[in-house]
């Protein structure tokens, strides 16, 4: 049972080797190169997705700051607009009040010009009724010496330089 | 009761040869032989006149066991070429085991016990020391068929390709001069340098020998045991022992089974393991 045989040794050397070359060229070796692809292949993919997700997400940062950077845009726009409106509406109605405020003293110094010319017309008329009146008072009132004495003294008091 | 001696003489006798004749057919069993016993037609294997080389008589007559190292390379390639479709991006069926035990010895014993580099270069030898081992040690289970892992000359062989690839390997990646003193471990006194040299040069060799036993004493104890579990039956000559006889008969049969693949494994981690140790020195 322990007995060396040195022909078992070399026959098991020969079939050994024999497999092994077999082995090695025919089956092995595209074997493990075809498992070394496919694991090659793996690892690419699996960085290739990496990097691709890596990819997306900053394109997902990009675009949601892009997003609050219009967001914020449209809420400046829209305050600026809203600013302009009420300075334009100040404006409107600041002019609108000068306007009407401009009208009515126009109006006013119409109604006192108005006003004035029918007092100084008004002025006349009485002054010519009281001169009327005055007359008919003074005619009936006066005597031919009377009137005689008054035309004495108005001549009296014009100057001289009628006379000539 | 001179009649009852005799008596008790005789079936002593009867006894013992039969204890006898169980011990040869075990022995005959497991041993190699130049017949292979198919049931009715003991094949005669080719003899061949032994010649002598260095003092040793080499007999290359082919035996039992060279038949069934024959027959396990056979299966093994076999098992490559028309299991494993090279086609196929995605290995299917039994090709999937066979890549998946490929990818094993590749990762968890090349690399694991070489590195990276090594490992993919030693995993075709460390995968045929595999698969070879494996179907040898399995042939045994299978009837008509004897396992040649149990002929201590065949399990020789095979570590001496370790030995070699040890040896071979780590002399062309340290150097020679450089490679047998880095067996010494580093930091060891001078005085003792060359008793450790000796003594790390004897365990080598131990080393290598212990690799041969273990597959050997592991293969041939299985089969000796189921043999001695079915041999009961025809000690004892009662038929009330055979459902023991064959309850223990199949337990050391799947035992067997188990040890098959454990020694295939163990062979195969202890060669990369030497190897590696052969080829990257410790410093």
């Amino acid at each position: 049972m322990l007995n060396l045989e040195p022909g078992m040794i070399l026959w098991t050397w020969i079939t050994f080797f024999i497999v092994l070359i077999i082995l090695s060229k025919v089956a092995l070796k595209p074997m493990l190169t075809a498992i070394k692809n496919r694991e090659d292949g793996i690892r690419e993919d699996l960085e290739k997705a990496r990097q691709q997700r890596e990819e997306a997400e900053a394109l997902l940062q990009k675009h949601q700051e892009m997003l609050a950077g219009a967001e914020e845009e449209a809420r400046k726009l829209l305050k600026e607009n809203q600013q302009m409106a009420e300075k334009a509406r100040q404006e409107l109605i600041e002019k609108a009040r000068q306007e009407s405020e401009k009208l009515l003293e126009r109006a006013k110094e119409e109604i006192d010009q108005q006003k004035e010319s029918a007092l100084a017309s008004l002025k006349a008329e009485v002054a010519d009724l009281a001169v009327g009146a005055a007359e008919k008072i003074i005619l009936q009132t006066l005597d031919k010496d009377k009137q005689k004495a008054i035309v004495e003294e108005y001549i009296k008091t014009m100057p001289k330089s009628v006379n000539n | 009761m001179m009649i009852s001696e005799t008596t008790v003489a005789a079936v002593a006798d009867t006894l013992s040869k039969q204890e006898e004749t169980v011990g040869g057919w075990i022995s005959h069993h497991i041993q190699n032989s130049s017949e292979w016993h198919l049931p009715g037609l003991p094949l005669h294997l080719p003899h061949f006149k032994p010649f002598h080389i260095l003092g040793m008589e080499v007999d290359l007559s082919i035996t039992n066991h060279t038949v069934m190292l024959w027959i396990a390379g056979i299966i093994v390639i076999s098992l490559f070429v028309f299991f494993y479709d090279r086609r196929k991006k995605v290995p299917t069926g039994f090709g999937a085991i066979l890549e998946m035990l490929v990818v094993f010895v590749r990762d968890e014993i090349a690399i694991a016990n070489m590195g990276e580099k090594e490992g993919h270069r030693f995993t075709p030898l460390l995968v045929s020391f595999f698969f070879f081992i494996l179907i040898a040690n399995l042939m045994g289970l299978v009837p008509l068929f004897s396992t040649s892992t149990s002929n201590i000359n065949v399990t020789a062989a095979l570590a001496l390709v370790t030995f070699g690839a040890t040896q071979i390997y780590g002399i062309k990646q340290n150097g020679f001069i450089k490679y047998y003193t880095s067996l010494v471990p580093h930091g060891v006194p001078l005085l003792l340098w060359p008793l450790m040299f000796v003594i790390e040069i004897m365990g080598l060799i131990a080393k290598h020998v212990a690799l041969t036993i273990r597959l050997f004493a592991n293969m041939i104890a299985g089969h000796i045991v189921l043999f001695a579990f079915i041999g009961l039956i025809i000690i004892f000559k009662s038929f009330l022992v055979a459902p023991v006889s064959v309850g223990f008969g199949i337990f050391v049969y799947f035992l067997e089974i188990l040890v098959a693949f454990i020694q295939a494994y163990i062979f195969t981690v202890l060669s990369a393991l030497f190897i590696g140790m052969s080829v990257n020195p410790e410093h």
